[in-house]
């Protein structure tokens, strides 16, 4: 039940992609599997949308800030995977081999990829319910975020001030129950955007100010550069898209 | 000394690695404080409004009693939203089973809160179309292997009803049992 191991098929670790051969098996077999499926066909367009995905999921990953949503990338992979599991839905009714090499392979690399895509969505579920506080004061980081965040967004607050309403500040007097600056220090804290990260520069900048103040220091940046360097300092960069976090 | 429970409260967390009980008695003795603390703040701004300019003996005791009060109002603010963290955190390792065990540690607004987060996730990953508390780790194979530790009844899979009692071991699509995996019910036979 549920065996992938047919007496006559090799098997497969796909994580490594190691391929342990049969006697009087070799690649020849795996090439028979493969050979109808057309190279011109498996989408260069689709690659690129992969690739996007996979460097904007990237970018949020080791972003301390919330970056706009890319809808068009997400809207575009979306769509790609959607088809494409359908597609590989039919070719499983109507073989009767459902678990053929070619199914799994592609089962397999939809798993991957709608893996990439709720790593994107986990992210930024997590930077949003870090500081919620926040992102209500700052109308700028709201707009950032995909229509359906900004509902979460918004019951995510409603909760949690509930809660402390209920919890403790309904213990208080009406003058002292307010969530707001406390001392010095304001309750809604924003991303520390001092973090230092780790990037790549793509497209060559020339002479750039990377220091606190407009002209402390000025670094050259050329395209292949990896850098350590405070997220505030490539900010703008990131932004236009001139570097890639890594 | 001002802000005492409020501290004591955030030591308890912070030797707990993952949820303590809700200490109720906590949270009132810090309000209680907070309003003990405000009569001479009050006293001083009404009665002795004028001394305030000069005086720096009704200016300092302001200073002192307000500061006290925002500290603690901080405090259990954290106390609050550090559960509410760690609350949430539980519910994405755990799923819908979440509730169960740790129910006894909950207050009651804490239980409110997590049926309604559970409602405001499963909304969310409706509208976007995928379950965000699956795969949280890349997926390495399409099929695991596993070992049954916990009993967890049946579970359905595209080849039937697959009964999982203790001590067997099964092969299944990762798909099926991963949530079952990461809730200990299952150990991944490497």
């Amino acid at each position: 039940m549920g065996s992938t191991n047919n007496d006559d098929q090799p098997r497969f670790s796909f994580g490594s992609m190691a391929l342990t051969e049969e006697p009087g098996r070799g690649p020849l077999a795996i090439d028979s599997h493969l050979s109808h499926l057309d190279p011109d066909q498996l989408g260069g367009q689709l690659n690129e949308t992969l690739d996007k995905l996979r460097t904007v999921a990237v970018n949020e990953y080791f972003c301390p800030e919330i970056l706009p949503f890319e809808t068009e990338t997400i809207q575009a992979m979306s769509s790609e995977v959607k088809q494409q599991t359908e597609l590989v839905e039919e070719e499983e009714d109507e073989s009767v081999d459902a678990l053929s090499f070619e199914s799994q392979l592609k089962r397999m690399e939809i798993d991957r990829i709608n893996y990439l895509l709720r790593h994107y969505y986990r992210m930024r579920i997590k930077k949003i319910e870090g500081s919620v506080l926040f992102i209500f004061k700052d109308l700028n980081t709201f707009e950032l975020l995909s229509k359906h965040e900004q509902n979460f967004a918004t019951g995510y607050m409603d909760l949690v001030e509930e809660h402390f309403k209920k919890s403790f500040l309904s213990m208080l007097p009406k003058k002292v129950q307010v969530l707001d600056k406390d001392g010095n220090v304001d309750h809604a804290t924003g991303p520390n955007l001092h973090k230092f990260v780790f990037c790549k520069v793509k497209n060559s900048v020339g002479s750039y100010a990377v220091g606190e103040e407009a002209g402390d220091e000025t670094l050259d940046l050329n395209q292949g550069d990896i850098l350590c360097i405070r997220y505030k300092s490539i900010q703008q960069l990131l932004m236009k898209g001139d570097v890639d976090l890594i | 000394m001002h802000g005492r429970r409020g501290a004591e409260l955030l030591e308890e967390l912070r030797k707990t690695k993952w949820l303590p009980p809700y200490s109720e008695s906590g949270i009132r003795q810090i309000a209680a404080e907070i309003k003990e603390l405000l009569e001479p703040f009050l006293e001083i701004i009404t009665a002795h409004r004028a001394s305030l300019q000069n005086d720096p003996r009704y200016i300092s005791g302001v200073v002192v009693f307000y500061r006290s009060v925002q500290r603690n109002k901080r405090c259990a603010l954290a106390y609050l939203m550090n559960r509410l963290r760690r609350i949430v955190a539980f519910r994405w390792l755990f799923g819908q089973a979440a509730p169960a065990r740790l129910d006894q540690n909950l207050s009651g607004a804490e239980r409110q809160f997590l049926l309604k987060y559970n409602a405001l996730l499963g909304e969310y990953c409706d509208a976007v179309g995928l379950d965000l508390t699956a795969d949280q780790s890349p997926p390495r194979d399409l099929y695991v292997e596993v070992r049954v530790i916990a009993d967890c009844g049946d579970i359905l899979t595209e080849a039937g009803p697959v009964a999982l009692k203790p001590g067997t071991a099964h092969f299944l699509k990762r798909t099926d049992v991963e949530h079952l995996i990461r809730q200990g019910s299952l150990q991944h036979i490497l």
